[in-house]
């Protein structure tokens, strides 16, 4: 009895190192696809979330927009944007991925820029920034509500650019 | 004879028991079961419905999908299962690399996946491409959205339309028409409501009309449905009934007697502001 005691144990100790060698890989992605971890180098010390571990994407919420006038107000603010002159026609998304706090307050930006066949392309730096800055000014965020408390959320607009102008705001 | 029945009620019991477990064992395990034992398929199939158990896009879920695509690289799901939340989340370089491997091993099964998010991407030369490829060479006769609500049809039919081809969408959504008169129960909440802007667009106003009224015979909630009316109204001069059918629009897009709107037909989509724009002039 006291040696099948000791092959049990075994066998335990055998799984549990099992399950603990099945997922080792800590660092290759974030808690959940698509959240922003804090990086010193990029982000505004000021922003604070509310309680990140539970931030979720923007589509958990009923409202798909989450702003005030919708996505109407949001667009209507880019229409007024004066992008910059440049030399070259450029054509492609760029999508800016944020955080908006249970205070409706928005930080850590991040920029993705495609091409149209979805590959990784660089639009023109005072082009692209000019954009950024106009999504950083946005103040109409409206804080989710999920079961009667405000959450921290991920949301993001990916502006479909043909020849150096924005011709759709998405989603 | 109390003891026969006992006996029988019994083995009855026995016998769903067994059932309910194999049902709960097979479809716990989705259909696995389909690939060979000890497969690549089979154990990336197995860590898949794994990965399910956790929340979608949690790092635990991608782990397993990464073991389940290492083992299996042939199995298709896990590709497009490991997509579904870089999409969601607006990372649509890695969605579409790994959902472009699903369609490489099972362009039926994953074409309709990739097409939605072009079109709500707007890329759409890519959705027609896809949705074309599913209808006619893969003969897909009914599909829908990921949600469910809309047959891939009509977001073909608006692809077509934002390219410039409306004919060509009208085309489509009467494809899909004659395929509800084989089943006119699969007929979705939005098909006439959808053919109906395909014929304003085309300026076939009489034509808008009839499918605008069939769509409110399916849902009278809807409040684009009364917009889109107030506008062939206003076209024909008749702005009395023009504008009773912008305030219509405007108090089912408040919500009133249960109205509605929503924000799935991309350039088609009706904004309040759209509605007041048009009561004001």
């Amino acid at each position: 009895m006291t040696n099948y005691m000791k092959y049990l144990y075994l066998i335990f100790i055998l799984l549990l190192f099992h399950a603990c060698m099945g997922i080792t890989d800590t660092s290759k992605y974030p808690r959940h696809v698509g959240d922003i971890p804090f990086d010193s180098q990029l982000d505004d010390v000021n922003f604070e979330p509310c309680n990140e571990k539970k931030a979720l994407t923007h589509y958990r919420f009923g409202d798909p927009d989450l702003y005030e006038g919708e996505k109407y107000m949001i667009v209507h603010e880019f229409d007024n944007l004066v992008l910059p002159e440049m030399d070259s026609l450029q054509s492609g998304y760029i999508t800016i991925r944020f955080m908006v706090n249970c205070n409706g307050q928005t930080g850590r930006f991040r920029v993705e820029q495609l091409d149209f066949d979805y590959k990784d392309m660089r639009f023109n730096e005072a082009f692209l920034n000019s954009i950024l800055a106009k999504t950083v000014s946005l103040n109409g965020w409206i804080p989710a509500i999920r079961d009667n408390k405000p959450h921290d959320y991920y949301k993001y607009l990916t502006f479909k650019i043909i020849d150096n102008k924005i011709v759709d705001i998405l989603p | 004879m109390v003891r026969l029945n006992m006996w029988y009620y019994k083995y009855l019991c026995l016998l769903l028991f067994v059932f309910i477990g194999n049902v709960n064992f097979l479809f716990g395990q989705g259909n696995c079961l389909i690939y060979p034992e000890d497969s690549g398929e089979r154990k990336a199939c197995e860590l898949s419905y794994r990965a399910l158990e956790h929340r979608q896009g949690s790092k635990e879920s991608q782990l397993l999908f990464d073991e389940a695509i290492k083992i299996g690289p042939k199995y298709a799901w896990a590709y497009y299962q490991k997509s579904v939340p870089f999409f969601k989340r607006g990372l649509f370089a890695e969605g579409i690399s790994l959902i472009n491997k699903a369609i490489e091993l099972e362009p039926w099964n994953y074409l309709y996946y990739r097409a939605y998010w072009y079109f709500y991407n707007r890329s759409y030369g890519y959705c027609i491409k896809d949705l074309e490829e599913l209808y006619t060479v893969h003969e897909e006769s009914y599909t829908t959205t990921p949600g469910g609500d809309l047959e891939m049809r009509l977001l073909l039919a608006m692809a077509h339309a934002q390219s410039g081809d409306v004919p060509k969408g009208i085309y489509w959504m009467q494809h899909l028409m004659e395929r509800y008169e084989q089943e006119p129960q699969l007929k979705g909440l939005y098909d006439h409501f959808c053919l109906g802007v395909l014929y304003y667009k085309n300026n076939q106003f009489d034509l808008a009309e009839v499918e605008f009224e069939k769509q409110l015979t399916v849902d009278d909630k809807f409040a684009d449905t009364y917009y889109y009316l107030g506008l062939i109204k206003a076209k024909a001069a008749n702005n009395t009934l023009a504008q009773d059918y912008f305030k219509q629009a405007l108090a089912k897009m408040n919500g009133e007697n249960g109205g509605y709107s929503r924000n799935s037909f991309e350039a088609f989509n009706i904004y309040k502001e759209d509605v007041e724009k048009m009561l004001n002039d």
